[in-house]
């Protein structure tokens, strides 16, 4: 009979929550499950013994405790569910006053709180409602909601109590707060879109949304995420945000957004949709980060990378890297261009130094690339694989970097070949101004400090002032040169010019021999050719000065001209020919050499710079200049000057 | 005694000098060469008291390699005074002559007088 008395009190309560709409949403759901045992319960109105005890049943497993209270505020009646939450056995809950385990309920207590419930219409119940902390067998307190029934004319039980433990509901709105307060100290910008509507609108944003886009929340509430688009969000990275989001998927991309103020920054968007427990989406989470420094830093690297690759391929000076572990990772064109390719399986730095010693001419004086390493500065190698080369080395190790090693070559082949040059050149030239100072300095002596005949006399002072012509002769061509090379015919103006006009004022200018003779002129051509006057004047002086002094025996000198045509273009050739003495092929091979004289018998005077300068000064024509020579025959010099084109002579001023 | 002197120098004004300068020793029988190979045949024939010895000179053989045959010479070397006679004066130039056993050396442009007096010297020294 209790059970029944239980199971009527829990019916009139559970009716009275099914009226009185939803005071929990949990409530609801407990009076879906009651309601069938108020159905049961009219089944046991009609007195079947089978119903109760499926009733009984059911109470025996409800999740939360019910418990029948009497008139009097004592506990009537408890379910399994009650003794596990208050952890007594209904035995020893059965006539304890209420307030044993729901601290200060008791019967006026339970009047007050059912005379302030709710009015439910349907049933004319009322239904109350507590939040307390109850209390567990040995004292502890834990937090309950209670909903309380009347059952206004049973004799025992008057109220029906259901007790649900809040302790697990309470931890989870306290999670729920420290999520909020998480996604409100988040460094990311957060915002929720709901998905339900178009255009989906903001629904919450937090504060660092506002600090990244520069949007207060109730300037972008009820807008959409396009207000953070702008000329330069790409489309396409908008489609596929699009697409993704339609199908449910996540997605993380970076989209070119602007600031409220109009400036543009890298937004890395994650969204992720929410869905309901039907499985629609209802909102989506977008988590928003400016990386806009990382996308610069990012960039400024991949352009610095850039460049440093070029110039890399570029330098003219070789370079090859190796990483801490003496692995050979890189060479630059250049590199291989003086060593060649390095063969592969050269793993380390002591099998790359190993193949490197063997290109050099001193393998045995080759140092490591760890003993150049500790010396600094440039070392020099002569290699005489995979070509003759000099080159300067350096080797560093690359401490910004993860230890790599770098190793430095520069070609310098050709500046120590212009070196040794140069200075050859210097001992020569002094060399060769000594030779005449020497005869100058020394017949001078001897004809101050000795006596001698008259004719000694002349023919030593005619020493002296050959020697000393020579020596004025020999600095002024040496000048010549040295400027021609400095400026490198920058001081050269090439014009048009009438080739006849050129010839003709060079052969008038050139004295006659001593022998008295004079140059045969041969047939000009009347064209133009691009020429400076003066120095090429020079030039065929030098030549016809030559056909001279070889020729001490006489002989014609003549000097005439001819258009050739190749394929480089159209050129003058004016050739000098002397019936004179003549050079061997040996001759031939170095007379344009700096100082070389053919003659060694001292008898022509010369200073061995005059055709050198001839081909300089011809050579910055654009022109050239051979020799063609027969021993005991004669020589033929011919200069090849590029004729004006026609235009410029078209051009000439009206 | 006529000392036998050797010029070996392929300039002839140079030659031209030294044989003036040599005409004021007493007793000296003068000869000369223009090039190295002619200078070494000459010396080897001539066993010569002193040469006077152009270093560059074209040719097969310059002064040095000259020098160093005669001095090696066991015929020439230790009666054959040489003087080496050059436009360069470097310190290698002077290295390269000791080298060849130059017993002495002289710069261009070079006073005749002094050489008349080193000359001198190594005679005198060869009679003493």
């Amino acid at each position: 009979m209790t059970v029944e008395l239980a199971l009527l009190g829990l019916t009139a309560t559970v009716s009275a929550l099914a009226g009185g709409g939803a005071i929990a949403w949990w409530a609801q759901r407990r009076w879906a499950r009651a309601r069938t045992v108020h159905q049961a319960l009219m089944h046991h109105t009609t007195g079947q013994d089978r119903e109760l005890n499926r009733l009984r049943g059911i109470l025996d497993t409800a999740a939360d405790a019910i418990v029948g209270v009497g008139v009097d505020g004592r506990i009537h009646s408890a379910n399994p569910a009650a003794e596990r939450m208050f952890g007594r056995s209904a035995d020893e809950l059965r006539g304890q006053p209420l307030g044993t385990v729901l601290p200060d309920v008791d019967a006026h207590r339970l009047a007050s709180v059912m005379a302030g419930g709710v009015l439910i219409h349907s049933t004319q119940s009322r239904i109350g409602r507590l939040e307390i902390d109850a209390l567990r067998h040995g004292g502890t307190a834990f937090p309950v909601e209670v909903l309380v029934g009347e059952i206004p004319d049973d004799p025992e039980v008057r109220y029906t109590a259901i007790v649900r433990d809040l302790t697990e509901m309470q931890q989870a709105e306290e999670y729920l707060t420290l999520y909020g307060r998480a996604v409100d100290c988040a460094l990311n910008g957060i915002f929720i879109s709901d998905a339900r509507r178009f255009p989906q609108p903001l629904v919450h944003v937090n504060p660092a949304f506002s600090r990244i886009t520069g949007y207060a929340p109730h300037e972008v509430l009820g807008r959409d995420a396009r207000v953070l688009e702008g000329p330069l969000t790409d489309p396409d990275d908008l489609a596929l945000l699009e697409r993704t989001v339609k199908r449910g998927g996540d997605l993380s991309i970076t989209l070119k957004n602007y600031r409220k103020d109009g400036s543009l920054f890298h937004n890395k968007l994650s969204v992720s949709p929410v869905r309901d427990p039907k499985g629609r989406i209802t909102h989506y989470i977008n988590v928003i980060e400016d990386v806009s420094n990382q996308i610069e830093v990012k960039q400024k690297l991949i352009e610095r990378t850039a460049r440093l690759n070029a110039t890399f391929d570029l330098s003219p000076d070789g370079f090859a890297v190796f990483d801490a572990d003496g692995e050979l990772i890189t060479t630059n064109p250049a590199f291989r261009a003086i060593v060649g390719d390095v063969p592969s399986g050269q793993g380390s730095t002591v099998r790359f130094d190993a193949w490197f010693r063997q290109l050099c001419e001193h393998p045995d004086q080759y140092r490591t690339l760890a003993q150049a390493m500790q010396e600094a500065g440039k070392d020099r190698l002569v290699l005489i694989k995979p070509g003759r080369k000099v080159v300067e080395r350096e080797v560093r190790r690359n401490l910004g970097g993860s230890g790599e090693t770098i190793l430095y070559l520069r070609d310098i082949t050709h500046q120590s070949e212009v070196d040794r040059l140069k200075s050859e050149f210097l001992a020569t030239a002094a060399h060769e101004l000594r030779t005449p100072l020497s005869s100058i300095v020394g017949f001078t002596e001897l004809m101050l400090h000795r006596r001698y005949s008259e004719d000694k006399q002349k023919d030593m002072l005619a020493t002296v002032l050959r020697q000393g012509t020579l020596l004025s002769n020999l600095i002024q061509e040496l000048l010549d040169l040295s400027r021609i090379e400095a400026r490198q015919g920058k001081d050269f103006r090439i014009v048009p010019h009438d080739l006849p006009t050129l010839v003709q004022a060079t052969v008038s200018g050139f004295c006659n021999d001593a022998m008295g003779r004079a140059v045969t002129l041969g047939p000009v051509p009347p064209v133009a050719v691009m020429a400076d006057p003066e120095k090429i004047q020079q030039a065929l002086t030098n030549l016809l000065s030559n056909a001279f002094k070889y020729s001490p025996q006489g002989g014609e000198v003549r000097l005439d001209a001819s258009i050739e045509t190749t394929a480089a273009g159209d050129w003058a050739a004016i050739r000098v020919c002397d019936q004179g003495i003549g050079m061997t092929p040996a001759q031939l091979q170095r007379a344009f050499e700096r100082f070389y004289r053919a003659d060694t018998s001292g008898n022509i005077p010369g200073t061995g710079l005059g055709l050198n300068l001839v081909k300089e000064i011809v050579d910055i024509h654009g022109g050239s200049v051979q020799l063609e020579s027969q021993p005991g025959v004669g020589t033929t010099a011919i200069l090849r000057l590029p004729l004006a084109p026609h235009t410029a002579e078209e051009h000439t001023p009206a | 005694m006529t000392h036998r002197i050797l010029i070996v120098d392929d300039q002839p004004d140079i030659r031209k000098l030294i044989r003036l300068t040599l005409q004021h020793l007493d007793d000296a029988e003068v000869h000369e060469a223009d090039n190295g190979v002619d200078g070494l045949r000459l010396a080897q024939q001539l066993k010569p008291d002193l040469m006077l010895l152009d270093v560059m000179m074209p040719g097969e053989l310059d002064g040095y390699q000259v020098c160093e045959k005669v001095k090696k010479d066991p015929l020439l070397g230790p009666h054959t005074k040489v003087i080496l006679i050059t436009a360069r004066a470097q310190k290698d130039d002077l290295e390269a002559g000791r080298k060849a056993s130059t017993d002495a050396y002289l710069t261009k442009a070079f006073s005749p007088l002094k050489l008349l007096d080193l000359v001198d010297d190594m005679l005198e020294g060869r009679v003493a």
